[in-house]
């Protein structure tokens, strides 16, 4: 039973660094997929882009399936069985007690939050497995509705390449953040309309310009608060531990 | 009031706005009613930035609309206040109009 409990980690590890990995794969995706879309938009690279991104979102696909197929497994272990069969109340078996009641929880409850995490992680080492196992799942699963989500968005802003929007839209699509793209997009052409109705071409057009540097201005921007409190507080670290 | 349940300027201008339009609260209608209110620009990004901040505080639900050709092929996202996020409203704006006493003439006290 120490080796199930001893493989149960290392899973759980295993899954982490797959999610951390496919983390990484997403960010290359992003800094290499973007500079081929934003410099030659009609050029062979692009459609290379299209197959790498649907390559990424197969490998994402497929290490998600794995997950759920591991998570599956874990919930399936019928710990009372084992200690029926073995009759010692080891370490390991108290664990696997522990393991069991947090997997009859997990099912009862469903999807992760926060809560329950913390409840994992006070019921000791096996909830906090499950709880790094779950997070890490729920993150892959994230990553992938968001990426599947970018890649339907880039394929149809492709799509329409003779929209008068063409190259707002390859813009806000490059700095929007991948869990509103398509809401984002939407709205921009909505409102692109009416103003084309209401005001005609020429102030729709004005507006499309005002509106992509306000987009790109309020992401840089964004970016840049988040970097300055991130080097106000290695600064504060890096002070604290000088003194 | 905790942190979460705390809100900013912008988090309560979205709050007003989502709660007045009811049944037609997304995206593009919301922007468009804090634009005509405060008359100042907003940025699509930055508003559902904000409107995901709420949902992850319990104070918006969204659910997803039909696809329309006049956003491009692309749904819309609807969202509705939830009684804790009408309850969190009514304290911060409670908050302000106790302190806005004697600042503001007592007719555009809020």
């Amino acid at each position: 039973m120490r080796l199930s409990l001893k493989s149960l980690l290392v899973n759980s590890v295993i899954s982490f660094c797959k999610a951390t990995n496919l983390k990484s794969r997403i960010v290359y995706r992003a800094m290499f997929g973007y500079l081929d879309v934003a410099c030659p938009v009609n050029s062979a690279l692009t459609q290379d882009v299209g197959h790498r991104v649907v390559g990424y979102l197969t490998a994402a696909k497929s290490l998600l399936a794995t997950m759920e197929s591991l998570q599956l497994r874990w919930k399936a272990i019928d710990v009372q069985s084992f200690i029926k069969q073995h009759g010692r109340a080891s370490t390991a078996t108290i664990l696997c007690v522990e393991l069991g009641s947090m997997v009859r929880f997990a099912c009862s409850t469903g999807t992760l939050t926060c809560k329950t995490g913390f409840v994992y992680v006070e019921q000791g080492l096996a909830g906090a497995i499950m709880t790094v196992n779950e997070l890490a799942l729920s993150l892959a699963k994230h990553e992938v509705r968001a990426t599947e989500s970018r890649t339907n968005s880039l394929r149809d802003i492709l799509d329409k390449q003779n929209s008068p929007v063409f190259v707002a839209e390859m813009i806000l699509w490059l700095f929007t953040r991948a869990c509103h793209t398509e809401e984002v997009l939407g709205d921009f052409r909505e409102a692109f309309e009416k103003h084309q109705t209401k005001y005609g071409t020429v102030s729709a057009n004005k507006w499309c310009r005002e509106q992509t540097v306000r987009e790109v201005w309020n992401r840089l921007s964004s970016a840049a608060r988040v970097t300055a409190w991130l080097s106000g507080a290695m600064h504060a670290v890096t002070k604290h531990f000088r003194r | 009031m905790g942190y979460r349940d705390s809100l900013g300027e912008f988090e309560q201008l979205t709050l007003l706005a989502v709660w007045r339009l009811g049944r037609d609260a997304y995206g593009t209608t919301i922007r468009e009613e804090i634009e005509q209110a405060t008359s100042r620009p907003i940025a699509i990004g930055a508003l559902y930035t904000t409107l995901d901040r709420l949902q992850e505080k319990g104070f918006v639900d969204s659910e997803l609309g039909e696809a329309t050709p006049e956003r491009g092929g692309r749904a819309k996202r609807f969202f509705s206040v939830t009684p804790s996020g009408g309850q969190a409203l009514r304290k911060s704006l409670k908050a302000i109009r106790n302190l806005a006493i004697g600042f503001l003439p007592t007719e555009e006290a809020l």
